[in-house]
C-alpha cells in the first residue's frame, strides 16, 4: 500500500475518532451545560429545561420576561455589562451567582451595594460533612412558603452591603468568614449570620444575588432542597419560564471549545444548502472515479 | 502494526489534549463524596449556649427558631439523640418562664382585689408550670451532661474551649433551675402575704389557740379565715385582742411574722324575666352577705359575659336591684353575674364574692341572607342577586344593604324582599374568582345579616376565523382575511399583529370584526416547510381576552426548490455526461477509451435514431484489446436490446446460445454469436488476432447495426 493512501486513511481515522470524542466525551470543566460528572450542570439543564448561551450577544434576542443564570468566572466587558443592564431593565431576572470571581464588577456596574465577600464561609456546625460545605438554614418568608428549610452550598462566601435588598437566606449564627484560611474563627473575622442570598428590584426587572454558583452543580443540585430553592429564584420574577445560562464567562477547556465547534458545525451542515453542497462534493467525487473506471477494459 | 501504534498514539494524544483543562480548574467547590467528616463539639456546647441565653432573655419566639433547625446541625450520631433532647426541653422552658410572668400579674391582680380564691388557684398554676418546667430543666440538664460524655469532655484539657464552653452550658442550665426555684418559693412565701398584713400569730402543735401580737383581734373576725404560710384556718371563735380560736388545731408550730383575716362575702343574683328581646328591659336584684349577715353600703357590679353593665349600692338589707337593658347582642344566651369586690375600708376586711352565673335568653329577629353573581368581565355589568328569608318574623322595612366586591363597597341600597342588583366591574378588575359580600346592619331587634359568594370575573374569548392560502410561495405574499368576533358580538377595532418569521404587519378589524391583510414572507432555507405565523389579538374593550395563537400554512420555497433541482441536474446529470462525453471526444487520449475507437455506434443510445459515422480505429492499440472493446460494446446493446443479461454461471457462448431463442433479435443474434466465437477464440487460446479479425469484429458490430436501422428487428 502507497505510503499517500496510508496517510490519507488515518488522517480520515483520526478526523472520525475525534469527532466522536468529541461528542461522546463528557466535559468536565465546571458549570458546563455538557458536563454530566459532579461538577457539570447537565442535571440543572434538564430539571429547569434551561438553555445555554454562548455569548451575551444573544440576550438581545431573548424574551423580556427571561431569567439568565450568569457565573462571572472570567471577567466581563463594559458591552456585556450593558447588556445585563439593559436586560434587567427591560423586566428580566438576572441570578448573579459568584463567589471569588468577577462578581463585584458587575454588582458595581449594576449600581447595586452588595458586595459578594472576601474569605470562605465556614459553618463548623450546620454543614454537609465539613465546613467548606455549609448549610443554610434562615430564610425569608416567601422562600420558606416554598418549602425550603435546608440548602446546602459549597465553598460559598457571603455577602456585604446589603443596602436597600431583600435578604432571600443567610447562614447560621455559627458560621463565619474564613479571611485568613487557617479554618478558625479569629477575632477580626466577620461572624454569622451572613446574608447569602439577596434580591433587588431594579426597574422592571429583578437582580438576585447568590453567593456560591455550586448549588447548580449536579452532586449539590439534589442536596437538601437545593433544587427548590434554585426554582423559587428562577419564578421570581419571570412569567415566561424561559431560563439562560450564560457559558460566555465560564473558563472553557479544548473539549468544551470542541463541543461547541462540532455543534456549530453540526447546525450548518443541516442547512439544506450546506446539505446541497456536500451532496454536490460527493456527485463531483463519484463522478470523476467513475469516469475513470469506465475507461478500462481488463 | 505500524498503523495501529500509531492510531491508538492519535488517539490517546486527542484525549489528553482535550482533557487537562479540567485539572487546572480552579477550586470553586469541592466533590461532596470526597468531602472528610468532621465535626466541632466546641461549636455544638457553643450553640447550646447561645440558646440558653435566649431562655434566660424569656424570648420564647427566638428561642423556637434558634433551636428548631437543630435538625440539621452535624453532629455524631451518638449526640443526635441528646442534642434533639437539649432543643426540645429548652423550647420548652422557653415558651412556659414568659408565662409564669403573666401568671404571677395575673395573681397580683386577684390579691390586689382581695380575690383570694382564684389567686389561690392561679397560685396552683403558677407551681404546676414551674413543677413542669424544673422537670425541663433535668431533661435539659440531662441532654448537655450526655452530649458532654460523647465529646468526652473529661479527657479534655482543662483550660480547653471544650471544657470551658461545657461547663458554661452547666453554668446557665442551674441558672435557670435556680430562677425557677426563686419564683416557686416567691409564690409560696406571697400565699402567706395574701392581703395586707398586720403583726404577728404564733401557731402551737395542737392547740386552737392563736396568740396574736402587734395587732388587735376583733369579734367581727369571727368566720373569717387566716392564712399562716402556705395553711389556711377558719377563725371560730374571739377571746380577746390577742386571742383568737382557729379550726383544724394547728398541726405544726408557727410563727408567721404577718397575718392577714378576711371575713367571706356571699352575693345571690336574680333575673327577671330570664328571657327577653334584645334591647329590652329586665330587673336584677343581688344580695350581698357576710355569715347570712347582710352588708350594706356596698357596691355591687353586674357583668354579662364579663363585661361591666351596671353598678349599684346594696341598701340596709343588703340587697339591691335595678333595670337594666339588654344589649343588641345577637346571641341565644348570655352569662350574667354580680361581683363585690371590697373598696375602700372594706379592704382587708372582706373577702369578694362572685355571684353563681344566672342565663338570660335572648330573642331577635333573623334574616337568612343568600346570594348569587353571574359570572362578571371586567368594564361590564353583572347582576347580583340577592334572596331574604326571615322565616316566621316580620321583614324590616327598607332594610339597608351594602354590596361590596372583595374589600371595596360598590352599592348602598335598601329593600324589603328579595332583590337584584347590577353594578359595573371596574375595567381593573384582575381576573379569576372575587368575593361578593352582602351585609345588612343590624337594626334593633333585627339582627346583622351576611352572605359572601364568589363571582368569576373573566375576559371573554375571543374567536378567530382565519382564511388562509392552502399554499404559500416563498418568496412572495401573504393573503390573510378572517374574523374575530366573541360571544358578544363581531370584535370591533381590535388590533391583529401577525408574525411571520421576521416579518411583521398590526391590522385593526372593521365593526364586523373581519380584517384583511397582506404579509411579504421571509425567506429561509427550506425546501417545503410548515411555515408558523403567530396571530395576536389585542381587543379594544376591557372585557375581551387578548388571543394569541399559531397557525401553520403549508409553505413552498420555490426559489430554493429551482436551486436544488438546479444544481442536482448539474451535479448529478449533466457533469457526469459533460465529463463522460469529455472522456470520448477526440481530444482524450488512448489510454481513456482503448483503441481509441471513435464510434457512433448508437448501440448504447437508442435502436431507432442516430446518426452513422464512419469508424476509426487506431492501429496503435492492440487488436485482442479492439475484438473486446466491439464485443462489450455489442454485448451492452444486445442485453439492453433483448432484456437479458449475462448470469454468472453462464460461459459466453452460453449466453450467445440463449439470445438466439430471442425472436426479436432475427439476424442480430447470428451476427452476435458469430462475434461471440470469434472473441473467446482470442480470450481462451494462445491465437493472436489479426487486423482482418479486428475488421472482421467491427464488421459485425455494423452489421448488427445496420440490422437495426433497417428495422429487421
Amino acid at each position: 500500500m502507497k505510503l499517500s493512501r496510508i496517510f490519507s486513511i488515518v488522517i480520515v481515522l483520526v478526523v472520525v475518532i475525534s469527532v466522536i470524542v468529541i461528542w461522546f466525551q463528557s466535559s468536565v470543566q465546571d458549570f458546563m451545560d455538557t458536563n454530566t460528572t459532579w461538577n457539570g450542570i447537565k442535571d440543572f439543564m434538564v430539571t429547569f429545561n434551561a438553555s445555554s448561551m454562548d455569548s451575551m450577544a444573544a440576550l438581545e434576542t431573548v424574551p423580556s420576561k427571561s431569567t439568565l443564570i450568569v457565573i462571572p468566572s472570567l471577567k466581563f466587558s463594559d458591552g456585556d455589562t450593558l447588556r445585563l443592564e439593559q436586560f434587567v431593565q427591560g423586566g428580566g431576572t438576572l441570578i448573579l451567582m459568584d463567589d471569588f470571581g468577577y462578581g463585584n464588577a458587575i454588582l458595581e456596574k449594576l449600581n447595586i451595594s452588595a458586595r459578594f465577600a472576601p474569605g470562605i464561609l465556614l459553618d463548623p456546625l450546620f454543614c454537609y460533612k465539613n465546613p467548606e460545605m455549609p448549610k443554610i438554614v434562615t430564610f425569608s418568608p416567601a422562600i420558606t412558603a416554598a418549602s425550603v428549610e435546608a440548602i446546602t452550598l459549597n465553598r460559598a462566601t457571603s455577602l456585604e452591603n446589603i443596602g436597600n435588598g431583600e435578604v432571600l437566606a443567610s447562614s447560621s449564627d455559627t458560621s463565619f468568614m474564613d479571611l485568613n484560611g487557617n479554618g478558625s474563627p479569629d477575632q477580626n473575622e466577620p461572624k454569622g449570620p451572613c446574608a447569602m442570598a439577596v434580591k433587588y428590584p431594579m426597574s422592571a426587572g429583578i437582580v438576585e444575588v447568590v453567593a456560591d454558583p455550586s448549588v447548580l452543580i449536579n452532586t449539590m443540585l439534589p442536596m437538601d432542597e437545593n433544587t427548590q430553592f434554585m426554582g423559587y429564584l428562577l419564578g421570581a420574577g419571570a412569567e415566561e419560564n424561559d431560563v439562560y445560562i450564560d457559558k460566555s464567562h465560564l473558563p472553557s477547556s479544548p473539549l468544551d471549545i470542541a463541543k461547541t465547534k462540532l455543534i456549530a458545525a453540526r447546525r450548518i451542515v443541516s442547512n439544506p444548502f450546506a446539505l446541497v453542497g456536500a451532496l454536490a462534493l460527493v456527485f463531483i467525487f463519484v463522478s470523476l472515479n467513475a469516469t475513470g473506471e469506465d475507461d478500462k477494459i481488463d | 502494526m505500524k498503523i495501529n501504534t500509531t492510531l491508538i498514539a492519535l488517539v490517546l494524544t486527542i484525549w489528553f489534549v482535550l482533557l487537562p483543562s479540567a485539572v487546572s480548574a480552579v477550586e470553586e467547590h469541592v466533590d461532596p463524596s470526597d468531602v472528610a467528616e468532621l465535626y466541632s463539639g466546641v461549636s455544638l456546647l457553643h450553640y447550646y449556649s447561645a440558646s440558653l441565653d435566649l431562655v434566660i432573655q424569656k424570648n420564647p419566639d427566638a428561642t423556637l427558631d434558634f433551636l428548631s433547625v437543630m435538625p440539621f446541625a452535624h453532629v455524631q450520631p451518638a449526640i443526635t439523640p441528646h442534642s434533639q433532647e437539649f432543643a426540645h426541653s429548652a423550647i420548652s422552658i422557653a415558651q412556659v418562664l414568659p408565662e409564669l410572668d403573666k401568671l404571677l400579674v395575673k395573681r397580683d391582680g386577684f390579691i390586689a382585689d382581695a380575690r383570694m380564691t382564684e389567686a389561690a388557684e392561679t397560685s396552683f398554676q403558677i407551681s404546676a408550670d414551674i413543677k413542669t418546667a424544673l422537670e425541663h430543666v433535668d431533661s435539659l440538664q440531662a441532654a448537655a451532661v450526655l452530649t458532654g460524655n460523647v465529646l468526652n469532655v473529661n479527657a479534655a484539657p482543662v483550660e480547653g474551649d471544650l471544657v470551658i464552653t461545657y461547663y458554661d452550658v452547666l453554668r446557665k442550665i442551674a441558672s435557670i433551675r435556680a430562677m425557677l426555684i426563686l419564683v416557686q418559693n416567691m409564690v409560696l412565701d406571697q400565699n402567706s402575704n395574701i392581703a395586707d398584713s398586720v403583726g404577728t400569730v404564733t401557731l402551737t402543735v395542737g392547740s386552737g389557740i392563736v396568740t396574736g401580737t402587734g395587732t388587735m383581734f376583733t369579734a367581727a373576725m369571727v368566720g373569717g379565715g387566716l392564712y399562716v404560710g402556705s395553711a389556711t384556718y377558719s377563725i371560730t371563735g374571739f377571746t380577746d385582742a390577742t386571742h383568737l380560736t382557729i379550726n383544724p388545731v394547728a398541726a405544726t408550730a408557727a410563727t408567721s411574722s404577718v397575718f392577714t383575716i378576711l371575713l367571706p362575702t356571699s352575693l345571690t343574683l336574680s333575673i327577671t324575666p330570664e328571657s327577653a328581646f334584645v334591647g329590652d328591659t329586665i330587673r336584677f336584684e343581688a344580695m350581698l352577705t357576710h355569715n347570712g349577715i347582710p352588708l350594706p353600703g356596698k357596691k355591687v357590679t353586674l357583668f354579662l359575659d364579663g363585661t361591666l353593665f351596671v353598678t349599684a349600692v346594696t341598701g340596709a338589707d343588703g340587697q339591691c336591684s335595678g333595670e337594666l337593658t339588654l344589649p343588641y347582642w345577637y346571641i341565644s344566651q348570655v352569662e350574667a353575674r354580680a361581683l363585690y369586690t371590697p373598696q375602700g375600708g372594706d379592704v382587708g376586711v372582706f373577702l369578694a364574692s362572685l355571684s353563681p352565673a344566672t342565663t338570660i335568653n335572648l330573642s331577635f329577629y333573623n334574616l337568612s341572607l343568600t346570594g348569587s353573581a353571574e359570572e362578571g368581565h371586567p368594564g361590564l355589568s353583572t347582576t347580583i342577586k340577592a334572596t331574604l328569608d326571615y322565616g316566621t318574623s316580620p321583614p324590616l322595612k327598607n332594610r339597608r344593604f351594602s354590596l361590596y366586591l372583595d374589600n371595596s363597597l360598590i352599592r348602598e341600597m335598601t329593600s324589603e324582599t328579595d332583590f337584584s342588583e347590577m353594578f359595573v366591574i371596574a375595567a381593573d378588575t384582575t381576573i379569576g374568582p372575587h368575593l361578593i359580600t352582602i351585609s345588612s346592619p343590624s337594626d334593633q331587634r333585627y339582627a346583622p345579616a351576611m352572605t359572601s359568594f364568589s363571582i368569576n370575573i373573566n375576559k371573554v374569548p375571543i374567536t378567530l376565523e382565519l382564511d388562509k392560502p392552502a399554499v404559500v410561495f416563498i418568496p412572495g405574499s401573504i393573503k390573510l382575511s378572517g374574523n374575530a368576533s366573541t360571544e358578544l358580538g363581531p370584535l370591533n377595532g381590535a388590533k391583529i399583529t401577525i408574525t411571520s418569521g421576521s416579518a411583521k404587519t398590526t391590522v385593526t378589524t372593521a365593526s364586523d370584526g373581519s380584517f384583511k391583510v397582506t404579509m411579504k414572507t421571509t425567506p429561509g432555507f427550506y425546501l417545503i416547510a410548515s411555515q408558523p405565523i403567530s396571530i395576536q389579538v389585542t381587543p379594544s374593550e376591557p372585557w375581551n381576552a387578548p388571543l394569541s395563537e399559531i397557525q401553520n400554512l403549508f409553505a413552498v420555497y420555490y426559489l430554493n426548490c429551482i436551486l436544488i433541482a438546479v444544481t442536482i441536474a448539474f451535479f448529478g446529470v449533466y457533469l457526469p455526461r459533460r465529463l463522460g462525453a469529455r472522456d470520448r471526444s477526440p481530444g482524450r487520449t488512448a489510454e481513456q477509451i482503448p483503441g481509441d475507437i471513435r464510434v457512433a455506434l448508437p448501440l448504447t443510445e437508442s435502436v431507432t435514431s442516430h446518426d452513422e459515422q464512419p469508424l476509426q480505429i487506431t492501429p496503435r492499440k492492440p487488436a485482442q484489446e479492439q475484438i473486446l472493446y466491439w464485443y462489450a460494446k455489442v454485448l451492452k446493446f444486445i442485453q439492453k436490446l433483448a432484456g437479458l443479461a449475462p448470469r454468472p454461471e453462464q460461459t459466453m457462448r452460453e449466453f450467445a446460445e440463449q439470445t438466439r431463442t430471442v425472436s426479436l433479435l432475427g439476424p442480430v443474434s447470428r451476427y452476435f454469436n458469430e462475434m461471440t466465437l470469434l472473441t473467446e477464440r482470442f480470450i481462451y487460446s494462445p491465437n493472436k488476432p489479426t487486423e482482418s479479425d479486428v475488421e472482421k469484429s467491427r464488421e459485425l458490430a455494423q452489421s448488427i447495426n445496420t440490422e437495426v436501422e433497417n428495422e429487421t428487428i
